[in-house]
């Protein structure tokens, strides 16, 4: 019988108990059978139909597995989407219909106060917003403002671009006034506090607003009542 | 836990092994996973190793119960724990890389089965590396070896594979066997493997 065909036998329990003591002894007594039994193991071993199939099931679980991760991934990520979208509505609120509609309403022009006048050693004009020709007021007070600042002027300004709705560029304007050392400053910041609620950021406008309803002012009462409305 | 209760149910599981048992290498899957992907990633490795390093624990756990080689007093989650972690630690030595933890053994271990675990470890690196040198085989040799080695007669495989006589497979067989050989002893890595 060929040796590996012995060897075989061996591997497999195929021999009798006598058998294989013998070979056993033969095992002992030969080392290059020995070794060659072993290389037969192993390769036995690795090409074995039994152990392939168990490997392809180990494989199956792990990619299972790897699968039903990937899907938990997903939902967590997909979560954590909703739940950054329902954040971001909450913080970025659009501004109710009805804060819309009552800053709208307190939307009036500031009065003219100046008439013509000089403030200081600046004379300003305000014939077109007199006129309630805002978008004429925009270009002359600008030009007027460019060729020197005045903190009036810019009031002036910044109301005309909000009264032709331009409530981001009027907020520059009054961002830039210094508000201590202008006598409308009570003014600059009602003003502003509706350019920015006109621009959706309410935290801020309430902040402004805020500061109106601890003083005895003209806008105590209106600002209070938005507050209201933006809480 | 009282000891031979935990070593009848390592038993039933042992026989469930054998089957190949999906439910269980799921289960086993299930506690022991976690621990070797950390394991491995805290020593240099990724998620895809600790795979492999499961895998190929598994395969080699399977093969010695298959083999009623496995006589073991602890949990076979923790026995599948342990041989995964001395399959990396040869895989690290191999490759040189950094090791990171304490590759003392565990304690739920006794010392028979923490030697055995790291000769499992080193059965399945030689298994290894004879699988990378039949790769290296022609696809005849291949296919002659695998009939051979699933107990198909001589007979039987010239027949399968068209050969012209039984005395030219035995021939091609041995000749197939001898050269896998060749490539195994010829690797540097089988010296390194063979001291352990």
């Amino acid at each position: 019988m060929e040796e590996e065909n012995r060897i075989l036998d061996f591997l497999s329990g195929k021999m009798t108990d006598a058998e294989k003591q013998s070979f056993l002894k033969e095992m002992e007594a030969d080392d290059e059978l020995k070794a060659a039994v072993n290389h037969s193991r192993i390769i036995r071993n690795m090409l074995s139909e039994d152990r392939a199939t168990f490997s392809e099931a180990v494989m199956d679980v792990i990619h299972e597995k790897r699968a039903k991760k990937s899907k938990s991934v997903y939902w967590i990520a997909a979560s954590l989407s909703l739940l950054l979208a329902v954040t971001i509505v909450f913080f970025w609120r659009q501004p109710s219909d009805s804060v819309l509609e009552l800053a709208d309403r307190y939307l009036e022009p500031h009065k003219d106060m100046l008439t013509n006048r000089a403030d200081g050693e600046v004379q300003i004009d305000l014939s077109d917003y007199k006129n309630g020709d805002y978008e004429l007021a925009v270009k002359s007070l600008s030009n007027q403002l460019n060729s020197q600042y005045n903190a009036v002027t810019a009031l002036y300004l910044g109301v005309s671009y909000l009264l032709v709705d331009e409530p981001a560029k009027a907020n520059i304007v009054f961002n830039e006034i210094d508000k201590s050392k202008i006598i409308f400053s009570d003014d600059v910041l009602w003003y502003q506090s509706l350019a920015l609620i006109k621009m959706n950021r309410l935290e801020e406008a309430k902040s402004l607003l805020k500061l109106l309803a601890e003083q005895q002012t003209v806008y105590k009462e209106k600002s209070i009542k938005l507050m209201e409305l933006i809480n | 836990m009282d000891r031979s209760i935990k070593k009848d149910s390592t038993l039933s599981e042992l026989e469930l092994l054998k089957n190949g048992d999906k439910a269980l290498i799921q289960k086993l899957y299930q506690e022991c996973f976690r621990g070797i992907a950390g394991w491995v990633k805290r020593n240099s490795g990724r998620e895809a190793d600790a795979e492999d390093v499961f895998h190929d624990a598994m395969v080699t756990v399977y093969q010695k119960a298959v083999d009623n080689k496995l006589d073991l007093h602890c949990k076979l989650s923790t026995f599948v724990f342990a041989v995964s972690k001395k399959i990396w630690q040869h895989k690290l030595r191999t490759k040189g890389r950094y090791m990171n933890a304490d590759f003392g053994g565990s304690a739920e271990l006794s010392s028979g089965e923490e030697a055995h675990a790291l000769q499992l470890a080193v059965d399945s690196e030689i298994e290894s590396l004879y699988r990378r040198s039949f790769q290296k085989l022609s696809k005849e040799c291949q296919e002659i070896l695998n009939y051979f080695f699933n107990g198909l007669s001589i007979d039987a495989i010239a027949k399968r594979m068209n050969l012209a006589s039984a005395n030219l497979t035995r021939k091609r067989k041995f000749r197939c066997k001898n050269k896998l050989v060749e490539l195994v002893e010829s690797d540097p890595q089988f010296a390194e493997l063979k001291q352990n």
